[in-house]
């Protein structure tokens, strides 16, 4: 079986507010194999500015699901 | 003999009587006729006298008059040039006075053409200058309020955070997150999913 090199994976990165301990990491690293498939690369990145909630970057697209995005959209 | 000689005296003094008359005649005719032509010697010489007399005062006249009239042909000669003289300065002073207005109009329509165009430029230039002042201005305006807005942001977003980042328990965080994460992949694919 060939060896796979980081470019035949999928790079998927992920930015939350808080560190994760290492069981949502690996909690975090199913879930991106389970929605965009087994080749998938994750990526976790720190911003606390999010407050909380998500900011995902994927194949060139990326959606904001931070809390701070919604306060912000609310209220400025 | 005697009466011979006699007679011939006689015939000699008739003769003499005679020649002597006749040349007392002649004489006297010589006399009368040289009078007479003296007469009429000195009436011819004083009628030449006179004729030469009246020919020079006739000459005289004629040169007087000729005199005359020439200086009064001078003088008119010399009051027509001078006259003509005055019209040609006249109508060179016209001609010049009319050069010059018209070289002034010319001069005055030039000018004001140059100065309508350098006005409308000078307009045009002011209203460039207004333009590019204004939108300057406006550019100045909308990067203090930016900035402004910017800063306001930043404020508020650090109050937020300040407030809410640390108040958020991770159990919380965790839930939040989870939430968040399930609508990913529906979110990526439809129109919330924008260019990275």
């Amino acid at each position: 079986m060939a060896k796979q090199t980081d470019c035949d994976f999928k790079k998927l990165e992920l930015v939350i507010a808080f560190e994760p301990d290492d069981d949502l990491r690996a909690s975090l690293l199913d879930w991106a194999q389970e929605q965009f498939g087994e080749d998938v690369m994750l990526k976790i990145r720190i911003d606390k500015s999010l407050i909380a909630g998500a900011q995902v970057y994927f194949e060139g697209k990326y959606v904001d699901l931070s809390l701070s995005k919604k306060i912000y959209a609310k209220y400025l | 003999m005697g009466n011979l000689i006699e007679q011939w005296i006689l015939d000699q003094n008739f003769a003499f009587i005679s020649v002597s008359a006749l040349a007392f005649v002649l004489l006297f005719a010589y006399g009368f006729t040289a009078g007479k032509l003296e007469r009429l010697q000195n009436k011819i010489n004083k009628s030449q006298g006179q004729k030469q007399k009246d020919a020079e005062e006739e000459a005289d006249k004629i040169v007087k008059d000729a005199l005359q009239r020439a200086r009064e042909i001078t003088a008119y000669a010399e009051k027509f040039t001078s006259e003509q003289n005055a019209k040609l300065a006249t109508m060179a002073e016209k001609t010049l006075k009319k050069n010059v207005e018209e070289m002034t109009a010319e001069v005055r329509r030039t000018l004001d053409d140059e100065i309508s165009g350098f006005g409308d430029n000078l307009a045009a230039e002011l209203k460039a200058a207004r333009q590019g002042f204004e939108t300057q201005l406006d550019r100045h305006r909308q990067q203090i309020i930016a900035d402004m807005e910017k800063e306001a942001d930043q404020k508020l977003k650090q109050i937020v955070e300040d407030v809410l980042g640390g108040g958020i328990s991770r159990q919380v965080q965790e839930r939040l997150l989870r939430e968040a994460l399930s609508g990913v992949k529906a979110s990526l694919e439809s129109k919330d999913g924008k260019t990275n």
